[in-house]
């Protein structure tokens, strides 16, 4: 797994961003930048080359799963692989995050172990694709 | 609208509905459109009492007794709950920070000189990130507190205006998001495991 791969992380609290942001430092992920709703992730990922988004749903502006359908609806972006971290926990979200093209899903709260479980996956699916 | 103030309601109603019937029958679309207008208004009545009363109800229950505008106080009531996520946040930033000077501290003690002292930072360096994951309350409560803010606006506008349009009183419906599930309130939330064997079998 690259240590070295660029890592959005997407919330409006910035506790969380910061949690989240302590967590992928103890896993030994350093390179991260942070936005605190979609529009401005957007404009990050627009900005520099991302390797990975951690997003949060429920935000004001554009919340997570709008996030995330812009990004699939977009050419430059769409491979990116996105892990959403959210209290939302109803089957039909779930659903329709997994039908936008989620590579994760973690519900809040959540363990160091989880969050880890999860970011494994993702990076073996991107290592078996390549 | 004299008919609905008639202490007789019965007959009130009959002439409404003969006054209503004549419009109609008559061609009269606009005495027609004011006669059932009067007979909703007389339906209505008791509904808008009733949230004029609740609207008070919850202005004393917000300590406001004495003033004369009930919903003034609803702003006020938003504006509490906005400080104490603000407050929550401020406390969970400080906890993070002395996490992290914590971590630093430990940093700087000299290379441990036995299994026990490498277990001991060890069990240190899990439990600070314990603690720091911990710092998530603020997130959860956060997300809900901002859900009732948002269902007290909806209330005070709807109360602003109640006796203009006849908007039901909810929440934006959007995508936004509902923020954390809350036992006994809403329904059952899918837990890590249910979500994973749903994206399993979806095939992620």
């Amino acid at each position: 797994m690259d240590k070295n791969i660029k890592i959005l992380v997407v919330d409006d609290f910035s506790t969380m961003r910061r949690i989240v942001k302590n967590l992928l430092g103890d896993l030994g992920f350093f390179n991260i930048a942070e936005a605190e709703d979609g529009n401005s992730a957007l404009v990050e990922l627009r900005k520099a080359k991302f390797d990975l988004v951690i997003t949060d749903w429920n935000m004001p502006g554009m919340p997570g799963i709008d996030l995330l359908k812009a990004i699939r609806a977009d050419e430059s972006l769409k491979k990116i692989p996105v892990l959403m971290v959210t209290a939302e926990s109803k089957r039909e979200q779930i659903i329709e995050a997994a039908q936008a093209g989620v590579n994760g899903y973690v519900i809040k709260p959540f363990t160091a172990g989880t969050l880890a479980d999860k970011l494994g996956k993702i990076f073996e699916r991107i290592e078996a694709a390549a | 609208m004299s008919a609905v103030a008639a202490p007789d309601e019965r007959s009130a109603i009959v002439d409404v509905l003969q006054s209503a019937l004549r419009a109609v029958e008559s061609g009269d679309e606009t005495r027609a459109r004011a006669a059932i207008d009067d007979l909703v208004q007389w339906r209505t009545q008791p509904l808008v009492q009733g949230l004029v009363r609740l609207a008070r109800e919850l202005a004393v229950a917000l300590g406001d007794e004495g003033r004369t505008a009930g919903a003034s106080s609803l702003p006020e009531a938003c504006s509490r709950l906005e400080h104490v996520v603000q407050l929550t946040e401020s406390s969970s930033m400080r906890t993070l920070d002395l996490i992290d000077e914590c971590g630093r501290l430990l940093a700087q003690l000299p290379p441990p000189q036995d299994e026990a002292q490498r277990e001991a930072i060890a069990g240190l360096r899990s439990r600070f990130s314990e603690m720091s994951l911990a710092q998530g309350y603020q997130d959860l409560t956060g997300q809900i507190i901002l859900r009732v803010v948002e269902l007290v606006r909806a209330v005070h506008a709807g109360l602003g205006d109640i006796v203009g349009a006849h908007e039901p009183l909810h929440l934006t419906n959007n995508t936004r998001g509902h923020g954390p599930a809350i036992t006994g309130v809403d329904a059952e939330p899918a837990k890590q495991d249910d979500a994973d064997e749903l994206l399993s079998s979806l095939g992620l």
